[in-house]
């Protein structure tokens, strides 16, 4: 198929820069490719800036913009601001970093709650509304916001319903001393990501969107999806469940994946493998079973575990 | 975050619940049981029950075991005490049913141990609320409930025979041989030499038991065995005897009650032990007990004779009476006044007397009443056999003969005078103690009864009695030993009796040529030494065991007892109808969901499914949560061919969730690949045994 393998180049274009994290990247672009937008949480200098940036290098026609939250980054400062044109005494609006095509929001949890939420609207409708008035955004609309985990000092955890507008939240973790030592070796001389050529143009990356949705995804694997959603609602242990965004983007992941690997329709196992990127980080744990020592992905592990799968 | 529980195999359960039923001889409820818990393997409905849920069928399971408990008191006699564990615990199975039931009914496969106690919930609660971390104990009650059965099964009245020994290996052998992996022919002999172990001990055991048995010898108290009495004459110490109530006397006119009422009478004395001789021709009989006859008056219960043509008919009615009540076990000595004509009223199966006058009873019920007549001048034994009636034992001949020269025994004209000379005599002289400091020398000459009469002069009532007896043969009067009680402690407010285990007794009983007559030769300030005052717990003890027993016959009375039974059914039945009908409405139809959860339609099959028994024979079950691709792929490798089954995989994927028809070529071809792989596990199977 052509889009897998258009899949497959960006992909490889990526992980050539981005060392060791074949697992991560895929899902990253997976997000991309299936309209969400990612959340990568890792500890500091694991790579997730380098990632955002090795994505939007790859792709030609791509525009791509960066806003670093800091505690005192207004909302204004992301989605534009109205200024007063002297000579023709009318407000005209400036466009902020958010009309763009692939947007890394780089520590998003450093800025103010309220910064955080004029993000909202942007990745939950594809469009800004100021002042009253609304801007549509272009139809590549990709958000990849990195954090560092809400323990550190000088963060703002992200409000639960700016959570669950990220279609998936993945981990980098450390890469083994081999691959680090390659990361040592490629960045010698400069950094790769100064000689990354794009691989993919734009109008390509909505073509693969485009197979993705034609993928086919069975009755009973929607079903299994919702189960497993479903299994979150109506736990002690959970205080907020997971919505139905979440099987929608369960749904939707599972069928970009597929088309990684090259097959026409999704199977239980590709569900399985990215239930828990979609799913955990929707979920608010009751306190007990936070300070027993649970976290979300176990949780939502154990749910894979426990609902029946199709055979 | 929660580990893995193992639930008993499947019938294992329901097997054991038959054998339970088999060996305690409740077959029809071990089957009601079994069909219980093992049809929720066919039935397609559960309950989602809570932690909730479980405390309250704790709760009915206490409510049930408490409910049992009072049932076996009301039926059991004083001695059903010692056996009222054991039977609470043969009805284990019945009593925890509703546990197992949540466990088996339930959808989820574990129990918290919190649901069993009060203040561990409370814990828990209080640990939710504050967030702190709670450590849960999970398992599956179904193991618990294995156990409760073979113990109770253990305790069952069918437990020594033969069959028990190889259900209970076999059951056991089950439960592990499903929990451990190990070549089932390994196993057969690992169970076979520990089966073997567990018979030898049990043998062995038994051998120990019966040599301990035989080594300390019959005990009970005095009269419990019409053949047999060892009297503790020559024992050093104190006797102990027990202060509890075991019989009481009501007699018809509240105040003349016998002095004595006998046990058993026995008629030769060897050892220290009294005996039951008969003559050559008496004792061809095979059995020494005789039925009673009975005799129909008026309407009302028939009367038993004591001896036919003792009493006229007519007369029966005006004689004086008593009522007897108290706890009776099968075979036991039934105590009568020593000129009882007649009984009526009792509910037994038979009643006995023996040449002796013994009169043994077969009690239908723990608990007996009814009522006793007697007549001056009544008999009901047999006139005496001078061979053993006259009969001193060798070894008192000589003192027994000189004491009874010395009073002058052979002057006196009548049986009567003589029993009076003894009787002086014995007041006179002689002093009633329970405690014994003299020792009897080893060899036999003097003997006990030798030194009690020429030394010591004190004794207990064996004494007295036993040295009475010997003189009064010795003086040439017929003359047998009894055991039984001495009435002597009025319950002036209820106008009855009151005979306790420290009231027995023993005394003599002479032919006076032409019946027999009790004559009690122990001084009378005995008494006073007996009745010691009465204690607190004596005084709880007696009013619950009054309470007991006038309940236990309230309640069997015909009329009591068909009430009864209908209110307890009526209460049963009401209580079961409204936990089937709460449960009934709240149940989860599992049946379509447990075929494919996730649609309407049946689930499709591959060939790659005709797989999973062979595949389960070596992972064993598939965890539900775990795709069957995934799960067949751990035997890659190791058992079959990893390229063979990711080819099988995909295909099988291709036509299990591919919305687009499969072209039949791939089918067949995932058939063959199915048989190949078939092969190649059932290769890797025999490889591994």
């Amino acid at each position: 198929m052509r889009e897998t393998e258009l899949a497959n180049r960006l992909e490889d274009a990526v992980c050539a820069v981005v060392r060791g994290q074949k697992n991560t990247v895929r899902r990253v672009l997976a997000c991309m490719f299936s309209g969400g937008h990612v959340l990568l949480e890792d500890y500091p200098g694991t790579g997730k800036t380098t990632l955002a940036k090795a994505i939007s290098k790859s792709i030609a026609g791509a525009e791509f913009k960066r806003v670093q939250f800091t505690p005192d980054l207004l909302p204004s400062d992301i989605l534009g601001v109205s200024v007063l044109n002297a000579r023709t005494q009318e407000f005209r609006f400036h466009k902020g970093p958010v009309f763009t095509d692939i947007l890394l929001a780089d520590e998003i949890n450093r800025a103010s709650p309220r910064t955080q939420s004029a993000l909202l609207e942007a990745m939950g409708e594809r469009q800004v509304t100021v002042e009253g008035d609304r801007y549509d955004l272009d139809g590549l609309f990709f958000v990849i916001a990195t954090q560092n985990p809400v323990e550190f000092r000088g963060t703002y955890p992200l409000p639960e319903a700016q959570m669950d507008r990220f279609a998936m939240q993945c981990r980098l973790g450390y890469v083994s001393a081999e691959e680090e030592a390659k990361i040592l070796e490629d960045q010698r001389e400069k950094h790769p990501l100064k000689s990354m050529q794009p691989v993919l143009s734009r109008e390509e990356i909505l073509e693969v969107s485009a197979a993705a949705r034609q993928i086919r995804f069975s009755d009973e694997l929607r079903h299994y999806a919702v189960a497993l959603v479903a299994a979150t609602r109506g736990v002690p242990e959970i205080q907020l469940a997971a919505s139905p965004r979440a099987s929608l983007a369960l749904m939707k992941i599972s069928q970009v994946m597929a088309l990684f690997e090259g097959s026409e329709f999704v199977t239980p196992e590709v569900i399985q493998s990215v239930a828990v990127d979609v799913i955990a980080h929707r979920l608010v744990l009751a306190p007990e079973s936070r300070y027993s020592g649970m976290d979300a992905s176990e949780a939502v592990a154990d749910i894979i575990a426990k609902v029946p799968a199709p055979v | 975050m929660e580990s893995e529980v193992h639930p008993p195999p499947r019938l294992l359960i329901g097997t054991s619940l038959l054998f339970w039923g088999a060996i305690t001889g409740n077959a029809v409820l071990g089957l009601i049981a079994a069909m219980l818990v093992e049809g929720a393997n066919w039935i397609r409905f559960r309950w989602e029950f809570e932690d909730a849920a479980c405390s309250r069928a704790w709760r009915i399971c206490m409510i049930l075991m408490l409910i049992a408990s009072s049932l076996i008191w009301l039926d059991g006699d004083s001695a059903a005490r010692h056996t009222a564990l054991p039977k609470l615990i043969a009805w284990m199975p019945l009593l925890l049913l509703p546990l197992q039931f949540v466990q088996s009914f339930g959808t989820r496969d574990r129990i918290a141990l919190n649901s069993f106690s009060f203040f561990s919930k409370l814990h828990r609660k209080r640990n939710r609320r504050l967030g702190l971390s709670d450590s849960v104990i999970n398992f599956n009650f179904g193991n618990l409930y294995f156990i409760a059965i073979i113990t109770a099964t253990s305790l069952g009245t069918h437990a020594q025979e033969r069959i028990f020994f190889p259900g209970l290996v076999l059951l056991v052998g089950w439960l592990v041989f499903s929990r451990v992996s190990i070549r089932p022919l390994a196993f057969c002999i690992l169970v076979l030499t520990a089966g073997l172990i567990g018979l030898g001990g049990q043998i062995g055991l038994r051998k120990a038991y019966q040599w301990v048995d035989n080594l300390s010898g019959a005990g009970g108290y005095p009269g419990t065995d019409p053949t047999v009495n060892k009297t503790a004459i020559g024992s050093l110490g104190k006797l102990k005897q027990s202060p509890e109530m075991l019989w009481r006397i009501k007699p018809s006119d509240g105040k003349t009650a016998p002095k004595l009422i006998r046990l058993a009478t026995y008629n030769r004395y060897r050892g220290v032990s009294w005996k039951n001789k008969l003559p050559e021709e008496l004792r061809a009989e095979e059995n020494l007990f005789r039925e009673l006859t009975t005799i129909e008056i008026t309407d009302g219960d028939p009367y038993y004779l004591v001896r036919e043509g003792m009493v006229q008919e007519d007369v029966l009615k005006e004689l004086p009476s008593l009522s007897i009540r108290g706890a009776a076990r099968a075979g036991v000595l039934l105590p009568l006044p020593g000129n009882v004509a007649t009984l009526q009223g009792f509910d037994l199966d038979s009643i006995e007397i023996n040449q002796l006058g013994t009169v043994r009873i077969f009690p239908k019920k723990a608990i007996i009443s009814g009522s006793v007549r007697w007549k001056d001048g009544a008999t009901p034994e047999a006139p005496p056999w001078p061979e053993y009636d006259l009969n001193i034992p060798k070894e008192e001949q000589e003192i027994v003969q000189q004491i009874s020269a010395d009073l002058g025994l052979s002057e006196f004209p009548t049986a009567g005078s003589k029993v009076a000379r003894i009787r002086q005599w014995f007041y006179k002289e002689f002093e009633y103690t329970r405690y014994l400091s003299i020792r009897p020398p080893l060899n036999t000459r003097p003997s006990a009864v030798g030194i009690f009469l020429t030394k010591g002069k004190r004794g207990h009532c064996e004494y007295f009695a036993t040295a009475a007896t010997l003189l009064l043969r010795a003086a040439g009067v017929p003359a047998r030993y009894c055991v039984g009680f001495s009435v002597m402690e009025r319950d002036y407010k209820r106008g009855e009796y009151v005979i306790r285990g420290t009231h027995g007794h023993a005394w003599s009983r002479y032919w006076d040529g032409t019946r027999w007559i009790d004559f009690d030769a122990t001084p009378p300030d005995w008494l006073a030494a007996e009745t010691s005052g009465e204690t607190k717990s004596q005084w709880f003890g007696d009013s619950y065991q009054r309470l007991k027993e006038d309940f236990f016959l309230w309640r069997n009375r015909p009329k009591n007892r068909v009430a009864a039974t209908i209110v307890m059914w009526l209460i049963g039945l009401s209580v079961l109808a409204f936990v089937v009908k709460r449960l009934w409405k709240s149940k989860v139809a599992v049946g379509k969901e447990k075929l494919n959860p996730y649609s309407s339609a049946p689930p499709l099959r591959t060939p790659l499914h005709d797989l999973e028994s062979s595949a389960r024979s070596i992972l064993g079950s598939r965890p539900e949560g775990e795709t069957f691709p995934r799960w067949l792929a751990r035997l890659s490798g190791t058992h079959i061919s990893g390229s063979l089954l990711s080819e099988a995989i995909s295909l099988h994927q291709r036509l299990r969730f591919d919305t687009e028809p499969a072209p039949p070529a791939q089918e067949e071809r995932l058939t063959s690949l199915v048989r190949d792989l078939e092969k190649q596990i059932r290769r890797s199977g025999t490889q591994q045994l």
